[in-house]
């Protein structure tokens, strides 16, 4: 992990960050006007993995924690916001309760795994298996009598006609452009967020326990309570793009549980690297747009490439693609790697 | 000293790992202000005796307690918040970060806001650390990353500082400077070192226990114990039984 | 009604063991976690039918599978495993990687249906119910398979070292053992028996690329809750496991089984955070 990031997330951004930020938001604002729809809806849904991207790149990068099951909350988040929105008819309380139902999940998950102290190999292989525990169950409700109010779950076929946000100050739902600004919006905000959580107490104690759990807690600090924070924080994250994609397509699917979705997530940070925030987001862009790029594939292909780069990359890139750049950039520059400290 | 209630004490304090008995009944005290020294041959469980104290290991037997309270049943922090800091053998840093936030996360978990970032800077000003605040710590030597760590120990005022031989790796100017450092601590908080350079001993200890096969075998001040034929024995193994 | 509900637990554990015994004995020599466990089954299945449709008699078939993956883990271990140890969280996602790949590329080659043999197993009947005689072929076959693990562990010259090289790899390579060979062959060994599985779940499941990831849940957190002693704590575990999970599946569902069990590990990793055989200094 290069030191750089981590060592300096403690203090607060330099202009030239925030002048980076602007930047994106004003691009993100203009960019519209120069995009038909169906360009703003491809990259929306760029917007939201790079969402669902930034929690996980939050959870394991500065939290230490790898949990494989950052997609049950997106489900999560997508599949409360389908059903509340159905059944009450409003769209705003569905948009709270679909971050809260998740969030609560994720307390009574992480508590139970953190305040359990197991050991971080069975916390990933649990996380995992809980992943898999949802899939089956969502793809298995098939039946007429799974029925949550009066929203049918519909096991593998999803449910559709998921209805679109009505922003409290607007009389209209959102529009294709309205879900664009939203998801944008949203997933600056969230980063900026994010960044300026690791400049506090909180954020500042988190990337303390990734780096020596036992020395904070001898220095007397809860070091699970910290740790069961920064899992309910990630997993309201990726609630909240969970709740974007289903303003995004209309539609929720178990596949938004399976174990491809999980190591699509995986793979956006290991791509990325995780010693930055922004890495996981670029990475989670530069992986949709390569599999937009290759088109219609089948789903088994799709499996076996994120197996293949998985694989790869664990094998030769272990500290991620924009890193491991980094480091040859450096290199090539002659510079004395600071991260080549003997560590 | 005062005649007070001892600021730490044990009673036939036990651990056992599997078929061995590293700690087999101890009885130990200490009074508030000391300065005590442990020695004993490597496996005497002296370790495993401060990792009872900080609430790493459970005791498998026995009584112990930390300023009134037992804290036979604490979690670490717990017993961390209650004002014992260690100094482990290996230095047990946050090496990613720098020194200044090292101190900081110290400092931070008794003080919040500005009386946190304060006492950094009189800790780095006292160790003489100021120059590095901006290192980071895992590109320090050695001698330099035992420094911070100690001053992530005391930042925080604990009530006891355990120093699991402090100046291991340490050339003999550091190991002097060490010992001035810990004599000066010892002003503020009660420390218990465990150390195995009789040197370093001699330049500040006035009472040394002297731990044998998971059990105190003798407790007097550094010159009687020196002059002990049963402790020389003990260190170079031919003492007999435990 | 006591009869059938013992029935179908002594069964739930015997299916259990057989599906983790596999994955415990990688765990417990290289304390690596293979994630792809449940795609060695799979290729197992896959081996099975290839011989069956091509005339092979069905325990032919089940060897012939156990080989073939037993071979194939070897390649992986050699290829993959070995360049990540002491990388705990990359061989995590190595192994994961590598199940991944292994299910797109079954499915791209063969297709997502499940391809099934036609069995010649009747039905046998007590307590009022029928069951599937084959389903007593499963519980021999995985006896079998912890018993004959067990023999040549205790009596063979191999097995010895084994046991050697699992207790203290430093002191074993330092008696001369080759212990890169040993982890190889120990990894091959666990993908053979996960290979026999899976075949021996054939003719119940069918071969798909996605039979895997029906078991594989069950199999880390029998796994986990086992301990470092693959035998013992797979024995165990399975027998604890076995018995809620079949007693849940038949009264509810067997999603719900699998949630009682999850539950049920969680808690006992509070109190042994190590797994059941966690603390045992010697044994299998």
């Amino acid at each position: 992990m290069s030191p750089e990031f981590s060592a300096n997330a403690a203090v607060p951004p330099m202009v030239r960050w925030w002048v980076f930020v602007a930047i994106l938001t004003a691009a993100l604002f203009a960019a519209p006007y120069f995009m038909d729809d169906a360009f703003q809806l491809d990259i929306s849904i760029i917007f939201v993995f790079a969402l669902l991207a930034l929690s996980m790149g939050f959870l394991w990068g500065y939290a230490g924690i790898l949990s494989f099951g950052q997609t049950i909350f997106f489900g999560l988040g997508g599949y409360s916001y389908a059903i509340l929105a159905l059944n009450l008819g409003s769209t705003n309380l569905p948009f709270l309760g679909a971050l809260a139902l998740p969030a609560i999940f994720a307390a009574l998950l992480g508590y139970f795994m953190i305040y359990g102290r197991i050991s971080d190999i069975y916390l990933s292989v649990i996380t995992l298996v809980v992943t898999l525990i949802f899939e089956k169950s969502v793809r298995s409700t098939s039946g007429p009598e799974y029925v949550i109010g009066s929203v049918r779950l519909n096991g593998q076929n999803g449910i559709p006609g998921v209805p679109a946000l009505t922003l409290p100050w607007l009389s209209e739902p959102l529009s294709i452009s309205g879900v664009y600004y939203l998801a944008g919006g949203a997933m600056l905000f969230m980063y900026v967020a994010l960044r300026m959580l690791l400049t506090t107490r909180l954020g500042r104690v988190l990337v303390g326990i990734r780096e020596n759990e036992k020395r904070m807690e001898l220095l007397g600090y809860d070091t699970r309570l910290y740790k069961l924070c920064a899992f309910v924080i990630a997993g309201t994250v990726a609630a909240l793009s969970g709740v974007l994609y289903a303003l995004w397509g209309n539609f929720v699917a178990p596949e938004m549980f399976n174990l491809n979705q999980a190591a699509q997530v995986v793979i956006w940070v290991i791509v990325g690297g995780r010693s930055t925030l922004i890495g996981p987001m670029v990475g989670a862009g530069l992986v949709q747009y390569l599999s937009n790029w290759l088109g219609t594939v089948g789903v088994g292909q799709v499996t076996l490439v994120l197996g293949l780069v998985l694989m790869v990359f664990v094998r030769l890139f272990s500290r991620g693609m924009l890193p491991s750049i980094g480091d040859a950039i450096e290199r090539l520059r002659g510079r004395h790697n600071s991260n080549g400290s003997p560590l | 000293m005062s005649e007070q209630k001892p600021i730490l004490w044990t009673k036939g304090l036990e651990r056992h790992f599997g078929g061995v008995r590293a700690v087999a009944g101890v009885d130990f005290s200490l009074q508030q202000g000391e300065l005590r020294c442990l020695i004993g041959p490597n496996g005497a469980g002296k370790s495993t005796f401060f990792k009872m104290i900080t609430g790493q290991l459970r005791p498998s037997a026995g009584e112990i307690h930390v300023a009134g309270q037992s804290i036979r049943n604490a979690e670490p922090h717990e017993i961390a918040a209650r004002g014992v800091g260690i100094k482990n053998q290996v230095p047990d840093v946050m090496n990613g970060l720098r020194v200044r936030e090292n101190l900081w996360l110290a400092a931070s978990s008794k003080w919040r806001g500005s009386k946190a970032v304060t006492a950094v800077d009189r800790i780095a000003e006292r160790l003489s650390l100021t120059r590095i605040l901006g290192r980071l710590v895992g590109e320090l030597a050695h001698g330099q990353r035992q420094w911070v760590e100690i001053g992530m120990v005391i930042v925080a005022e604990p009530k006891i500082v355990l120093l699991d031989e402090p100046t291991a790796g340490m050339s003999d100017e550091e190991t002097t400077l060490t010992a001035e450092l810990i004599r000066e601590i010892n002003k503020d908080m009660t420390i218990v070192v465990v150390e195995h350079d009789m040197q370093f001993i001699r330049q500040i200890a006035r009472m040394v226990t002297v731990f044998h096969r998971g059990r105190v075998l003798m407790e007097d001040t550094f010159d009687q114990v020196v002059a002990n034929p049963t402790v020389r024995d003990v260190y170079l193994g031919r003492a007999k039984g435990g | 009604m006591i009869a059938t509900a013992v029935y179908l637990i002594i069964y739930s554990i015997a299916l259990l063991m057989m599906v983790s015994l596999g994955l415990a004995v990688i765990f417990g020599m290289m304390k690596v976690i293979n994630l792809a466990h449940g795609e060695f089954m799979m290729l197992g299945g896959y081996a099975c039918v290839f011989c069956v449709r091509s005339g092979v008699p069905l325990w032919l078939a089940y060897v012939a599978a156990a080989v073939a993956v037993g071979v194939f883990g070897v390649i992986v271990e050699r290829v993959l495993i070995r360049h990540l140890y002491g990388r705990i969280v990359d061989t995590l996602l190595a192994t994961w990687g590598l199940s991944l790949f292994l299910v797109g590329l079954v499915t791209t080659l063969f297709g997502p249906q499940a391809w099934s043999i036609p069995t010649q197993f009747g039905n046998v009947g007590f307590g009022g119910m029928n069951f599937s005689s084959y389903n007593f072929v499963l519980m021999a076959v995985s006896f079998a398979m912890v018993a004959i693990t067990w023999a040549i562990a205790r009596f063979t010259t191999a097995g010895l070292i084994v046991r050697g090289t699992m207790q203290d790899s430093a002191i074993a390579s330092a008696l001369g053992v080759n212990r890169d060979l040993i982890y190889m062959a120990t990894f091959g060994y666990g993908a053979a028996l996960a290979g026999l599985a899976g075949a021996v779940l054939v003719p119940i499941t069918g071969a798909s690329p996605s039979v895997g990831l029906f078991f594989v849940g069950k199999a880390f957190i029998n796994v986990i809750i086992g301990g470092h002693l693959p035998l013992l704590g797979t024995v165990l575990a399975s027998s604890l496991f076995g018995t809620i999970d079949g007693f849940v599946s038949y009264v509810w569902s067997s999603v719900l089984g699998e949630v009682c069990v999850l539950i049920v590990a969680v808690i006992l990793l509070r109190l042994l955070p190590l797994g059941i055989t966690g603390r045992f200094r010697r044994g299998l």
